[in-house]
């Protein structure tokens, strides 16, 4: 029986873009979400949150999504949940950079808030194929 | 609140900081002082402002000002990296880009974002 897509880490550094997320994941989506200002804080939360996916922003202050997205694969319990970036540099090569990182899946900014549910569940149902394929 | 009313209320809120991120941009490429040399760490600090209210203004349904702070992105790329300091004649075609960015936002009004009169009705708790 396939896993539903209920929990969500979301991690993002703008204010802005993480409120109209937090918006269009929760209230359009209907997904339980716990966002994240940082790598650091996503680091700190999301092992007890333990999510179903992540998005994880590329470019942060600090400890960029790249670095985060290392650390949190670092986790056991999170070695296999779906993560997907978030990035302005969508760029062919940069996409292909994520995915070959391991990423579920590649999302450009700006993005539609409105549609952001539903490609997100998109990227969740590829990904839950692939592990029962696998 | 309904989702509607939330959802313009997030945009309000962003169209209102939109004025002053654009200003803290001209501050860093020193428009008041088109004649002067300005160190490319500020070109630097403006090219991230410009490229995140790029992703900022078009994920909240501003795409006129997403596509305006784009073009001035694009520039400040090539522009951080001249050698330090960035001279005025360098930084020229910037202060251009930068003046149709301020007069796109300055006419930019909360209800002309995308979402502003999105319909929401169908998509609740999808």
């Amino acid at each position: 029986m396939t896993k539903k897509l209920q929990r969500l880490t979301y991690v993002e550094d703008e204010p802005d873009i993480r409120a109209i997320a937090e918006f269009a994941l929760i209230e359009i989506g209907g997904y339980e979400l716990d966002a994240c200002a940082s790598g650091p804080e996503a680091l700190d939360r999301t092992p007890d949150f333990n999510p179903d996916l992540i998005i994880l922003d590329v470019m942060m202050p600090g400890m960029d999504g790249i670095e985060t997205y290392r650390r949190l694969r670092a986790i056991p319990k999170l070695a296999d949940t779906p993560i997907i970036f978030m990035t302005a540099k969508a760029m062919k090569h940069e996409t292909d950079r994520y995915r070959q990182l391991g990423a579920a899946d590649v999302i450009p900014k700006p993005f539609d808030p409105i549609a952001l549910p539903e490609r997100v569940q998109e990227i969740w149902q590829r990904a839950q194929k692939q592990v029962t394929a696998s | 609140m309904t989702m509607q009313e939330q959802l313009r209320a997030l945009v309000e809120r962003h169209h209102a900081n939109l004025a002053e991120q654009v200003a803290i941009v001209a501050r860093l490429l020193g428009q008041d002082d088109e004649g002067s040399d300005v160190g490319v760490a500020r070109v630097i600090e403006a090219q991230g402002l410009t490229h995140q209210m790029k992703g900022t203004a078009g994920s909240m349904g501003f795409v006129h000002v997403a596509a305006a702070a784009a073009k001035l992105d694009e520039h400040l790329k090539d522009l951080k990296r001249c050698p330090d300091p960035v001279t005025a004649a360098q930084r020229k075609e910037s202060l251009e880009l930068l003046c149709e960015l301020q007069r796109i936002a300055a006419s930019t009004t909360p209800e002309m974002s995308t979402l502003y009169d999105a319909d929401l009705s169908k998509l609740a708790r999808q």
